[in-house]
């Protein structure tokens, strides 16, 4: 019997496969919707945890900010704003590195500021993004060489102009098979000599590290850029379990070095990869609420066109629902087969969605993987029933009024109506 | 003992204040294997009492017994139950769906009994035999002529063995022949053991009958 009705079921469909196809439009939508946020949420999570893969727990980072009142997170924006109207924030020195370095849990750590040069090589030219930083950086970031190594404490500290270079500044200024050490590249009308070449790293942080150069923090300072500040520090702690005391106590100290009594007027924050976790994760769940209240709209859309749908079929058909009545089709076998229709229009915009929804995700990694992002495409059974799951729920749920309308017809009445 | 009793059946339409009596204080007592007349001139109340007695409407007053028991206090699904199970319906417009072949047609009534789908079919094909049919299966309706309509629609009223086939203005629609066709089909139906109960306001149609009710605004003569 349940086998028969649904073959109605379906006929009914089959008779009318535009309409069928309209309706379940916003089905579809919603439904791709969902699959695109998971998917490409997915997808987002694997990226970004490459991206930081270098970011250990034992880790802090100290970065200037632009003192203010007000929450954590306006603090953050309004540093922001501050720094892209010219505001500079030019306390954090070398000093203070020294210092923090200091601190019983602080096993090692080095400062560093960011800037940006030209640099020749013969008639080449390139202009790459400068990290000034202390020696420890090879150490704290894990870097790896194709050739020579990274400069020391030493070299730092007696202004050496040397510097080592990510491997497209190499490639660029020296081209592809040579050894660029010992060789000289100027920058600023100076001559630094090159020691160490670094291996392709892709990007990280989603910064392209091949095309950065890096020189000695004090070199560069004096030499390079023409500053006596850094901008930020990286510190690695013996025991990440005293993290917060850590925490505490670095800020006390540069508080103290800083001449700064009230913790509002900070002009530095430590942050610890908690934080930037948090920050990740605010962000994508934001993202992914917003996308899924989009999703719920047109799944709700759809389902009132479902149910709108279902109303006209009713109508069409009160006649053949007068004549099942008349032949002995009890309330419920006339309610399952105008559910099991809603259910069978929703399911087919479901799975069109499941297959949009992954179509639009993959070329979302498609397209990010040619410009060199680690983005995964993924697609997990559990998503695809998810999906699904939600379209049956809403068949169910937005055919289920039509349905009853449907059972509750007096049979006399329906099969006049023809 | 009655097949079925009617004890003070009446059935009113209101619009607004207004009542209009379609079938008032009917008693009635039909045997199992009569074939039964109701005539009466248009709008006298032949079709509500019809469908009184053939389950597809209430009273709003009196007792309807079928075999014994009080059909009135009966709910959708046991109303349901005795449409399918204990009568057959022949209407004056056939009610065939559009879509379907004779064949499945036949079988709808089946489907709602959950008849397996191998005794579905062979029951259908039999019934279609029946009515002389067999070569006109996998028909649509619009492929079949009138009187073939309505013997598809007598297949489909016999498909489940009902006690009763109500057939209401059967051969309305049918030229001459055919009517005198499908009132043999019934004549035959009911010396098989069948109750036959027909309405018509036709004299040559309900003198295939053996007993004739006569209704005049809703009364019984
Ligand atoms: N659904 C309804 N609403 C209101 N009045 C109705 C309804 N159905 C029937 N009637 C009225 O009840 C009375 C009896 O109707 P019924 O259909 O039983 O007559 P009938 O004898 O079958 O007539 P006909 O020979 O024309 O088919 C008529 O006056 C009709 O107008
Ligand atoms: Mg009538």
């Amino acid at each position: 019997m349940i086998k028969q009705i649904s073959k109605m079921s379906m006929n009914a469909l089959k008779e009318n496969p535009v309409r069928s196809i309209l309706t379940t439009l916003g089905i579809i939508i919603g439904t791709a919707i969902v699959i695109i946020v998971l998917s490409v949420g997915a997808g987002i999570k694997t990226l970004i945890l490459d991206q930081i893969t270098s970011l250990t727990p034992e880790l802090l980072y100290v970065e200037i900010r632009v003192p203010s009142s007000g929450t954590r997170f306006e603090k953050e924006s309004h540093t922001a704003q501050s720094l892209g109207a010219g505001v500079q924030i030019t306390t954090m020195k070398i000093k203070d590195v020294e210092d923090v370095l200091k601190l019983q849990n602080i096993e090692s750590g080095y400062g560093m500021a960011i800037g940006q040069s030209k640099f020749t090589h013969g008639s080449n030219e390139e202009t790459a993004m400068i990290f000034a930083v202390g020696s420890e950086y090879k150490d704290v970031e894990g870097l790896k060489f194709s050739n020579g190594g990274f400069f020391t404490d030493r070299e730092d500290k007696a202004l050496e102009q040397v510097i080592v270079i990510g491997s497209t500044v190499k490639e660029r200024l020296f081209g592809q098979n040579s050894n660029p050490i010992g060789q000289k590249v100027k920058v600023n009308k100076q001559s630094f000599e090159v020691i160490g070449v670094v291996e392709e790293m892709g990007t990280r942080y989603f910064l392209n590290m091949d095309e950065i150069v890096y020189i000695p923090i004090q070199t560069a300072q004096k030499k390079v850029l023409g500053i006596n500040y850094i901008q930020a520090m990286a510190l690695k702690m013996k025991d990440k379990n005293y993290m917060e005391v850590t925490v505490e106590q670095i800020e006390k100290l540069l508080r103290k070095n800083h001449n700064i009594k009230d913790p509002e007027k900070d002009d530095f924050v430590v942050r610890t990869l908690d934080d930037s976790m948090e920050i990740i994760d605010t962000v994508t769940n934001g993202i992914s609420i917003l996308l899924f209240l989009l999703a719920a709209i047109s799944l709700v859309v759809g389902g009132v066109g479902i149910m709108n749908v279902m109303y006209v079929s009713v109508t069409e058909r009160t006649h053949e629902i007068g004549l099942k009545k008349a032949v002995g089709a009890a309330p419920a076998a006339i309610k399952f087969q105008f559910i099991f229709e809603a259910v069978l229009i929703s399911l087919l915009g479901g799975i069109l969605g499941v297959l949009l929804g992954a179509g639009i995700s993959w070329l979302v990694s498609f397209i990010a993987n040619l410009v060199n992002f680690e983005w995964p495409f993924v697609i997990s059974s559990f998503m695809i029933i998810f999906a699904l799951s939600i379209s049956v729920i809403l068949g169910i749920t937005f055919g289920y009024a039509p349905a009853q309308k449907a059972a509750s017809l007096n049979p006399i009445d329906a099969l006049k109506s023809a | 003992m009655a097949l079925i009793e009617l004890k003070n059946v009446c059935k009113s339409y209101y619009s607004g204040s207004l009542e209009t009596k379609a079938v008032c204080s009917a008693n009635l007592k039909i045997k199992s294997g009569e074939f039964i007349a109701i005539m009466g001139p248009s709008g006298s109340g032949k079709s509500t009492l019809m469908n009184i007695m053939g389950f597809l409407d209430v009273p709003t007053r009196g007792r309807y017994y079928f075999e014994n028991k009080k059909v009135t206090s009966f709910d959708e699904d046991s109303l349901a139950e005795i449409r399918n199970k204990k009568v057959g319906f022949v209407f004056q417009f056939f009610y065939l769906l559009p879509r379907m072949t004779a064949l499945d047609n036949v079988k709808i009534p089946m489907i709602y009994a959950d008849v397996k789908d191998k005794e579905q079919d062979k029951r259908a094909r039999k019934a279609l035999k029946q009515v002389g049919l067999g070569h006109r299966m996998k028909n649509r309706p619009n492929e079949l002529s009138g009187g073939e309509q309505q013997r598809v629609a007598i297949a489909r009223a016999l498909t489940n063995n009902p006690k009763i086939i109500f057939a209401d203005e059967p051969t309305g629609n049918l030229d001459s022949v055919s009517a005198k066709e499908i009132m043999k089909i019934f004549e035959k139906l009911n010396k098989e053991g069948k109750t036959i109960i027909l309405v018509t306001h036709d004299s040559k149609t309900a003198s295939y009958a053996k007993r004739k009710i006569r209704l005049k605004d809703g009364l019984i003569q």
